[in-house]
């Protein structure tokens, strides 16, 4: 393996990167196509009597939950919500992360200052907690306010690498070569500040979908994600959690498609700050 | 039960209890010279609960875990019976009182205490005690939870130390229920001086001092909670050494405890727990009759102005319809497996009026068709239901702490789904679906009760609890024929006047269909095997724990550790 | 260096202000009020919640509640627990060692944990060692500590009864042990959700600190060490591993936030009764002082931590200390 990152991005790009981004294709396909893969209705309930909390078998690979749906259709329908979630929020926390961070490192001075400090204070209440009271204040979650709520409190850190890109290009020789050259403030920002803060933002939504994924699990678990009777790979961890002993199938296949949602999308994240030759900040939540 | 009672004369049910009381004393004496009985005290029993004590002053308590810390700490006058009876004093045993004498006009009760009582600092009880327990479940600065309770007790005095006379306002069935059931005696000379509107802040707040069978050891909020055998106790000394409460944030982990032998007993049984627990050699199933009752409520009024009659359930024969297109036994059977049975109504089998004979309305969709398309809601494109342009659809709140009402609200989606109405789920933590309930600010909801022996019928389903503030009559079902048949029944002197009224009353319930009545819980105790549990009574299965016992020859560690033997 | 720290000690507080007033508003703005649970028993009267909330000042505008609430803790008093049936302070004072003793173990582990495994790792890196290592640690870090727990619990406290369902000490027995089995009560109990967040935690320092190491290990002065006839084994451990530590430092910091997230449901899953649980608990009964007392000690303990790890930096980097 090359020790130091050389040639261009496409050389510094490793197979096993192209593995998890076609894993993640596979996914999100399985996501799309889940009407047609799906081989039962993911909310219809045949027998609640008799057929509820069965094991794997051969009509339904992976068991059924203890309203008697089958949970592979539930896990090909969750896997749009989740999905949907994730990328949702992620595109909302990128688009206010960025234009907050560009702004900040544009204008400079105390609006910077200020709006610094801001996002310390906002970074320094555990996400978790932020989140938690504001469920409470909303008391009902729908799938939207949940988007919102995970996009706006997941932009703090994005924010801060990108005000520090802009400050660090601003000062770039190619930057002042250009004002030199008459170039005008908005010219520069797009055409050379934007491409250089282009890949920490790329690798932060990468990441970010998957912390997203692992978090709006986490709430269903609390109970607190998406409502009953649309599936989400988090609450049906949350129907399955109250039956672990008896129906151990219930929680676990959700649980790991999170796993590899989550492994693929770090996996690519990770491969893609290695391809642009950075290291620095972007730590796991 | 409570309802085949005979009010029996009340000189005749006196010498009763004397002769009681006698025979008590008797075999009390001989079992202090039986060796082999004395050979089964010891023993301790860990109990597994989701949720600490509120506090331990009874007059303050309101969950509950604080009401089984604070029934084995503290006496009442007497004890209610196993079959729960609240008429008259029939049942009634004695406890800090040894016997009482009712006036002629009955107005008037008249409490000889035990002589032998002491406080668990060696003090004795006095009728003082007992005048200044009433005197602070009274007083607004306290603001017991359950003063209302009271209402009917005008005071209580103390001509002389053992003597407590309690003075009623009028007449009523529950006279002698009202003076015990709720009246923990607690002792003035440790709480007299406190401040009445401070009383959570006092040392004994901590640490209790009272003169039941248990005497208090140590508390750990949030973690644990220990009492020892009062072995000096005028009432015998408990078959049991030790009672500790461990405390666990939620069902899961607590039974988890159980299953893995952490705990003793677990009182909060989930179907899906039957079979571990059966598999299990060292845990046995104990089956009581419970007192709970669930159900699927419709607000009957307009949540957005509550003057008009909801858009839908105004009508009775939509709610009827929906009752008709639910299939409750096998909603009950999915999640409650064999632990509940529909519900007959707002009550429970065995309470007074109320047996299988009473009206249900039948699972029958087709029928719910029928009559949901004669309504005008007729079925549209996909099969939704609309009328005047109008989709038939209503949000569900459940609490999400709940986790039965949870599944019970995704069975009712989708039965409803496919007779071509759309149900949304709002699932709100306990306190936001409390303040829904209270502002009435809901389509439906999945409710549920806890009875008590006394009654509170006129509170959830009457008008008195629709029009008060913060009613619990939450649907704001009113009707006056209802109401006529409950307070006659409450009035009634005889059980069988009783009985009749009270099934007039839920007929007329059932009949209007203010909610669907979906279960009636069967409550489960767990327990190790090594436990030899007596009487569990319905409305709380401790009541009798000071007699139950453990095998001396399977005793675990646990079960002495840190005694030391002459306790 | 006491500027520094005294502009950091105010920066602090400013933002402690910031959030109190931020968490004050939020939490009562929520629906339900700490004693709308007394509803369920139909036998309490309104009367008797209205003298409850008039006990607690509950009945006071909001403004006044605030002001009320500015001036006892000017004076350090964090008010009456409603839920909890104490002083805040004493909730706070009795639940804070347990989760610092759970994230101060956890954070140490798995730093050694995770800097020991990147080491091996960069020793023999593109080994199959090194791909197993690297693989499973993805996969660690991408797990749900939650479902971990429940995992966890499943395995060692279920199926296997090798570990205790929860909470920190024996209910019964500990009290009753010597010293020596109380230390070894305590760990039996810190071990499954100590090992939940240390397996998580690990697994992203190890990635972190595997791929700064590779960084460094091309470098000049570590090829003239090599040059020098300086053994494989030295010349990551003592000559790369200087360099390479920084990053890891920082992630320190800035993960710390990260990781009482984490805690909030690994003290779920394992009842342990730290700030996690008090938090959960305290939001669900609406008990305003207790949350914002949290709220106000998490953000403190926070900023010292990432303080910490800023002081770190300066002491591994003499560079940065000499400016």
């Amino acid at each position: 393996m090359p020790e130091r990152p050389a040639g261009g991005f496409a050389h510094r790009w490793k197979r096993g990167w192209t593995l998890a981004a076609a894993v993640f294709a596979l996914i999100v396909a399985a996501a799309v196509a889940a009407p047609l893969l799906a081989p039962f209705d993911p909310v219809a309930q045949p027998d609640i009597v008799a057929g509820g909390t069965l094991g794997p078998s051969v009509e339904h690979p992976m068991g059924t939950d203890q309203f008697s749906r089958d949970v592979l259709s539930r896990l090909l329908f969750g896997a749009r919500i989740s999905l949907l979630v994730g990328i949702l929020a992620t595109t909302i926390a990128v688009t206010i992360g960025t234009a907050y961070g560009l702004a900040a490192g544009y204008v400079g001075g105390v609006v910077d200052e200020i709006m610094m400090r801001v996002v310390d204070a906002l970074m320094s209440i555990p996400r978790v907690l932020l989140v938690l009271a504001l469920v409470a204040l909303w008391g009902r979650m729908s799938t939207t306010g949940l988007i919102l709520l995970l996009g706006l409190t997941g932009w703090f850190q994005l924010s801060r690498l990108v005000r520090a890109e802009v400050l660090a290009a601003r000062q770039a020789d190619y930057v002042a070569s250009a004002r030199a050259l008459g170039a005008h403030d908005f010219r520069i920002a797009f055409r050379h500040v934007l491409p250089n803060v282009l890949p920490p933002i790329i690798v932060f939504a990468t990441i970010g979908l998957g912390n997203v994924i692992v978090l709006e699990a986490g709430l269903s678990y609390l109970g607190f994600g998406v409502q009953p009777p649309v599936a989400s790979w988090g609450n049906m961890i949350r129907d399955g959690s109250e039956l672990m002993t008896s129906g151990w199938w219930i929680s676990l296949f959700p649980g790991l498609a999170i796993v590899a949602t989550v492994v693929a999308v770090n996996t690519l994240g990770g491969g893609l700050r290695q391809a642009f030759g950075r290291f620095e900040g972007y730590a796991h939540e | 039960m409570a309802a085949v009672t005979r009010n029996l004369p009340r000189m005749q049910s006196m010498r009763k209890w004397r002769l009681a009381a006698l025979c008590c004393a008797l075999s009390a004496a001989a079992c202090d010279r039986d060796a082999e009985s004395t050979a089964v005290t010891g023993g301790t029993i860990v109990v597994a609960v989701a949720a600490d004590v509120d506090a331990l002053i009874p007059p303050l308590v309101s969950s509950v875990q604080g009401r089984q810390v604070t029934d084995l700490l503290f006496d009442r006058l007497a004890d209610i019976g196993d079959s729960l009876n609240t008429t008259g004093d029939h049942g009634f045993r004695p406890r800090l009182a040894e016997r009482w004498t009712w006036s002629p006009d009955s107005l008037r009760i008249t409490f000889s205490l035990n002589p032998r009582a002491r406080w668990h600092d060696g003090k004795p009880v006095t009728a003082r005690d007992v005048r200044f327990t009433h005197q602070l479940f009274q007083d607004p600065e306290v603001a017991a939870p359950l003063a209302a309770l009271l209402a009917n007790i005008d005071s209580v005095t103390a001509p002389d130390s053992l003597t407590a006379v309690f003075w009623f306002r009028s007449r009523s069935p529950r006279q002698f229920f009202d003076a015990v059931y709720n009246l923990l005696i607690v002792p003035e000379h440790l709480l007299g001086s406190a401040p009445r509107g401070q009383l959570r802040g006092t040392p004994f707040a901590r640490s209790p001092v009272g003169s039941g069978k248990f005497r208090f050891a140590r508390w750990e909020p949030a973690v644990s909670l220990e009492v020892v055998a009062d072995t000096a106790n005028y009432a015998g000394r408990p078959m049991l050494d030790r009672v500790i409460w461990t405390v666990s944030p939620d069902f899961t982990t607590a039974a988890t405890k159980l299953l893995a032998g952490e705990a003793d007993a677990f009182d909060q049984i989930r179907p899906e727990l039957i079979a571990d627990i059966q598999k299990n050699a060292a845990l046995q199933l104990v089956t009581y009759r419970g007192l709970e009752y669930g159900f699927l409520q419709f607000n009957l009024r307009d949540p957005a102005r509550t003057t008009l009659p909801h858009p839908i359930f105004g009508d009775r024969q939509a709610r009827v319809a929906i009752s008709m297109a639910l299939d409750r036994a096998g909603m009950v059977r999915n999640v409650f497996d064999t632990l509940a049975q529909v519900s007959l109504g707002p009550t429970v089998r065995g309470y007074v009026g109320a047996d299988e004979s009473l009206p249900k309305i039948q699972f029958d969709t087709v029928g719910a068709n029928r009559l949901l398309d004669s309504l005008g809601w007729t079925r549209g494109a996909g099969g939704a239901r609309a009328r005047a342009g109008k989709t038939l659809a209503f949000s569900l709140v459940v609490p999400t702490s709940s986790r039965n009402r949870g599944r019970m609200a995704v069975l009712i989606q989708e039965q409803l789904r496919r007779l071509g109405i759309a149900v949304e789920i709002e699932s709100v933590d306990n306190a936001a679906f409390m303040t829904r309930m209270k502002d009435r600010s809901f389509d439906a909801a999945l409710g549920g009760w806890r009875l008590d022996p006394a009654p509170g019928i006129r509170q959830t389903w009457g008008t008195a609890g629709s029009r008060a503030p913060g009613g619990t009559n939450f649907s704001s079902y009113e009707s006056p024929e209802f109401d006529l048949h409950v307070d006659s029944a409450l009035a009634a002197m005889d059980p069988a006047r009783a009985h009749g009224h009270m099934r007039r009353a839920y007929e007329v319930i059932i009949r209007d269909a203010p909610a669907v009545w979906l279960y009636e819980a069967r409550s489960m105790l767990a327990l190790h095997s090594r436990i030899r549990p007596v009487r569990l009574r319905r409305d709380s299965w401790w009541a009798n724990i000071a007699e139950w016992t453990i095998d001396p020859a399977a005793r675990l560690s646990r079960d002495d550790v840190g005694l030391t033997p002459t306790q | 260096m006491i500027g520094f720290l005294l502009r950091r000690a105010a920066n602090t507080l400013v933002v402690v202000a910031a959030v109190a007033t931020l968490v004050f508003g939020l939490i009562h703005a929520a629906p339900g009020d700490p004693f709308a649970g007394s509803l369920d028993n139909p036998n309490v009267t309104e009367e008797v919640r209205a003298r409850w909330r008039a006990a607690y000042g509950l009945d006071q505008p909001l403004p006044i509640q605030y002001g009320r609430y500015l001036g006892r803790l000017a004076r350090g008093d964090l008010g009456w627990s409603f839920s909890r049936q104490q002083p805040v302070s004493a909730v706070i004072a009795s639940s804070i060692p347990r989760t610092l003793l759970l994230v101060g173990l956890a954070i140490t582990l798995a730093f050694a944990a995770g800097v020991g495994l990147a080491l091996a790792q960069a020793r023999r890196r593109g080994t199959l060692f090194d791909r197993v290592a690297s693989g499973t640690s993805l996969v660690l870090l991408s797990i749900p500590d939650f479902w971990l727990g429940l995992l966890l619990l499943l395995l060692f406290s279920y199926w296997l009864p090798i570990f205790p369902v929860g909470g920190i000490t024996d209910a019964v027995e500990y009290r009753h042990l010597d010293a020596t089995g109380r230390l070894l009560d305590r760990l039996h109990h810190l071990a499954l959700p100590l090992l939940t967040l240390v397996l998580a935690a690990a697994a992203s320092v190890a990635r972190y600190q595997r791929a700064a190491l590779l960084e460094v290990l091309p470098r000049d002065y570590i090829r003239s060490a090599r040059a020098k006839g300086v053994d494989e084994r030295d010349v990551v451990a003592r000559h790369a591993l200087r360099n390479a530590l920084m990053p890891s430092i920082t992630l320190l910091g800035t993960s710390l936030p990260a990781l009482v997230s984490g805690v909030v449901f690994v003290e779920k899953v394992f009842s342990w009764p730290g700030m996690g649980l008090v938090a959960v608990d305290a939001v669900a009964s609406r008990d305003y002082p207790l949350v914002l007392a949290v709220v106000i000690v998490g953000t403190i303990v926070v900023a010292v931590g990432s303080l910490l790890a800023d002081l770190l930096y300066l002491a591994a980097d003499p560079k940065l200390r000499d400016a």
